[in-house]
């Protein structure tokens, strides 16, 4: 299972490569999925901010 | 550890079929006994007491889901020789251990008002409703073709080549691999490869919303109107697209009429396998023959191939000096001209008023060329075109001896191929009865148009569906793409649009627009980023442990009798499905019961070993087509991949499991008498001398009730 978590990991690295993601911006991607598996999906205000700051960061 | 651990604890009827009440294991007083949590739990019923209803009725208590037809469940009886059914309501619970936590599952079925519920008896006590723990609701719920893989009869795992395909490995693969959240967020992948639903969704709408009520109060320029009317024409245009429009099906329809015509191909395959098995091989010689046919196959395949590379390769259709072509183009790929003809033409440009580029020449423009033009002029050039056409006037042809023998070995190929089939062909219709040949030929002729509506059918899928851009490009089916390659902002063209994952783009390029034009530009971009992040991983994921468990299974399968005992078996889940494969051909077309029995198995194994999680496996009459041979080596098996199995067997199948199981537990469910009812009275008894002993009249090794 913990294999299954950082390999996605890993996959999300290189996708956010591909998608021209820069480091920021993958920081904040993997803070978003860390924060989900470990208290759930937040809730949409929380993630409205998160994708706020996301989409503002260059 | 284990994720989900379940157990069967009991399982209890009541005024269900051949069932009065009874509970296995019985009662002590009000006090529950329970089945070992470890090792092989052998319930035998004789045929027609109700294995396939308490499957059924088990398989209703893992996914929560009140089966559509509920009648065959209700209490026979019998009356003057006659068999009737009572009206009284039928309960069915099982008692489950999920993570050492005791649940009892009831569901009630109320035959007179049709009023179906379900209970939970848990830890926090009794409540309406199904209610097992989230983790076990999260990976059962509603999914009956997963928990068919889990407990099965020889129905659903001949069924299961159709049913295990990639949507159903996705959602499980997800849920026992402990990424689902991940899913609650992004949604789930749609027709088009792209995502939809999850939280993600609703603040989609929400921004829709806000762009929406932005554009009532009337602040919206000329632009963001034009935008909007674009929105309202993708919508339209999606729906017709997906629901169908008159005589044009959509993707709903097309998909439905794909899985009956793959469900019929399937029907028609097992037929004909049946056919060839039953007719074609006790035909004498006729196996040889099919072994030639079949390696034939494989040649004519191969030499095809082989004539294609060969056609492919320039050197074998151009002049045999084609690699001076290649390097005589390569020398001359420098953009100089010859100079010839050049550098009259650039003297000629200097003495123009105004340049061909629209500047007004000056004398320092003009004595620039004339100092300079030299370096864009090749001396060479014309002398090395007018050596190559000279070479090339008269072109030899080039030695195309590898083509010419690649297309013989092709063609014989074929007519040997040929006259092996009609030998075959032959053969079959002078030693096969008239109605079997009218039936091979009806059943072949139906598998070749029904072959064109399935290729026709996933052709039209493709272009609605695809998000293979090039593909699309090249079939000349990219509108809504401009040169460019941004999507359109026309109301027209969106109305020409005939694939989905290009009226997303358009979609989301107007959102887009619209939510930078308004300030909820940040967020609309950072979800479109995060879904497309986190989609892409999920995806390959997927597709990775997919693979993974194909593998898996493979290995598994291969261990059990049935596919061991052939070489080279191995099986894989695809798109639209399982498909077996012997060695590197082509799908094998159908697969023995007892192969798919132990598929289901080898599936089911490989998916409880992704999650580290442990189900019980059940399993109804599972020894269809096995012998004694084959039964070991199940018991080796199973007994050693599962931590708990239960088995329900008819008397035949007990017969052939022999002293293998005199180690687990063992009972019947037999007949004693008659209730006061009138219909049948059955115990629980786990007597072994009763076990070994007991007959029934109807068993056989086959299905039943």
């Amino acid at each position: 299972m913990s294999n299954t978590k950082q390999r996605l990991v890993e996959l999300i690295r290189q996708s956010a490569a591909e998608n021209g993601c820069s480091e920021s911006q993958l920081e904040q991607i993997l803070a978003l999925v860390k924060a989900t598996f470990e208290e759930g999906v937040p809730d949409l205000i929380d993630l409205r901010q998160r994708l706020l700051t996301l989409g503002g960061t260059r | 550890m284990a994720q989900l651990k379940v157990r069967i604890q009991s399982l209890h009827w009541k005024n269900i079929r051949s069932f009065d009440k009874l509970d296995a294991p019985g009662l002590d007083g009000e006090i529950h006994n329970s089945f070992p949590t470890n090792g092989g739990i052998y319930l035998q019923m004789p045929n027609n007491t109700g294995k396939t209803t308490t499957l059924n009725l088990l398989r209703s208590v893992f996914t929560g889901k009140i089966p559509e037809e509920t009648n065959e469940w209700r209490r026979i009886v019998v009356a003057e020789n006659t068999e009737s059914m009572l009206n009284d309501s039928s309960e069915f619970s099982a008692r489950l251990l999920i993570n050492d936590e005791s649940f009892r599952i009831k569901l009630l079925l109320d035959h007179e008002g049709g009023d179906h519920r379900f209970f939970t008896a848990g830890p926090r006590g009794d409540q309406q409703g199904w209610h097992p723990p989230p983790s076990f609701r999260r990976a059962f719920e509603g999914r009956r073709e997963l928990v068919e893989l889990f407990i099965f009869d020889a129905e659903t795992a001949r069924e299961m080549k159709t049913k295990t395909n990639r949507n159903l490995l996705s959602s499980a693969i997800r849920e026992f691999g402990g990424y689902s959240q991940i899913h609650d967020m992004i949604g789930e992948m749609n027709s088009t490869g792209g995502f939809e639903g999850g939280r993600l969704e609703t603040i989609k709408s929400e921004l829709e919303d806000e762009i929406g009520s932005l554009n009532d109060e009337g602040e919206d320029s000329g632009r963001q109107q034009s935008w909007n009317n674009c929105l309202n024409a993708v919508r339209r245009v999606r729906s017709e697209l997906f629901d169908g429009i008159q005589a044009r099906p959509g993707v709903t329809q097309m998909q439905e009429s794909l899985e009956k015509s793959n469900s019929r191909m399937v029907e028609i395959d097992t037929r004909l396998s049946e056919i060839e098995t039953d007719y074609g091989r006790t035909l004498d010689n006729v196996q040889p023959l099919q072994d030639t046919i079949d390696n034939l196959k494989t040649k004519y395949r191969t030499e095809t191939e082989k004539l294609l590379e060969s056609l492919l390769d320039p050197i074998n259709t151009f002049d045999s000096s084609w690699h001076e072509i290649r390097d005589f183009h390569c020398r001359h790929q420098d953009a100089n001209l010859p100079a010839d003809v050049g550098k009259g033409w650039l003297l000629k440009l200097a003495e123009e008023d105004i340049c061909i580029c629209g500047t007004p020449f000056d004398d320092e423009m003009r004595l620039h060329i004339i100092e300079h033009g030299d370096q864009h002029l090749d001396r060479q050039k014309m002398v090395s075109v007018s050596e190559m056409q000279s070479e090339f006037k008269n072109l030899e042809h080039s030695n195309r001896d590898s083509i010419i023998t690649a297309s013989d070995l092709v063609t014989r190929t074929g007519n040997h191929l040929g006259e092996k089939t009609t030998e075959y062909e032959t053969l079959f219709l002078t030693e096969s009865s008239d109605e079997i040949a009218e039936e091979r030929d009806n059943l072949n002729r139906e598998k070749f148009d029904l072959t064109i509506k399935i290729r026709d059918l996933k052709h039209f899928l493709e272009v609605r569906t695809t998000n293979n851009m090039e593909w699309l490009r090249g079939e000349g089916l990219d509108t809504g793409i401009n040169s460019t390659g941004q999507p359109t902002t026309s109301v027209g063209t969106i109305q020409t649009v005939e694939n989905l994952n290009i009226l997303e783009r358009i979609e989301s390029n107007l959102l887009g627009l619209l939510a930078g034009s308004r300030e909820e530009g940040d967020i609309w971009k950072g979800l479109l980023l995060a879904r497309s992040v986190l989609g892409m991983a999920v995806t390959k994921l997927n597709d990775e442990l997919r693979r993974d468990i194909s593998n898996e299974a493979t290995s598994i399968w291969r261990s059990m009798p049935a596919a061991g005992s052939e070489r080279n078996l191995r099986l894989q889940i695809e798109d639209d499905g399982m498909s077996f494969y012997r060695g590197a051909g082509d799908p094998m077309k159908a697969v023995s019961g007892a192969q798919s029995v132990s598929a289901c198995y080898s599936i089911a194994l490989a998916i409880s070993r992704l999650g580290h999680i442990s189900i019980p496996s059940v399993s109804d009459t599972p020894f269809a087509g096995f012998d004694q041979a084959m039964v070991t080596k199940w018991y080796e098996t199973i007994s050693g991949s599962w931590d708990q199995y239960m088995l329900l067997i008819n008397t035949a199948e007990k017969k052939l499991l022999g002293n293998l199981c005199h180690e687990d537990y063992c009972a019947s469910l037999h007949q004693t008498d008659m209730s006061s009812d009138g219909g049948r009275k059955f115990i629980f008894d786990t007597d072994f001398d009763l076990f070994k002993s007991l007959l029934g009249s109807n068993d056989t090794l086959g299905g039943d009730d």
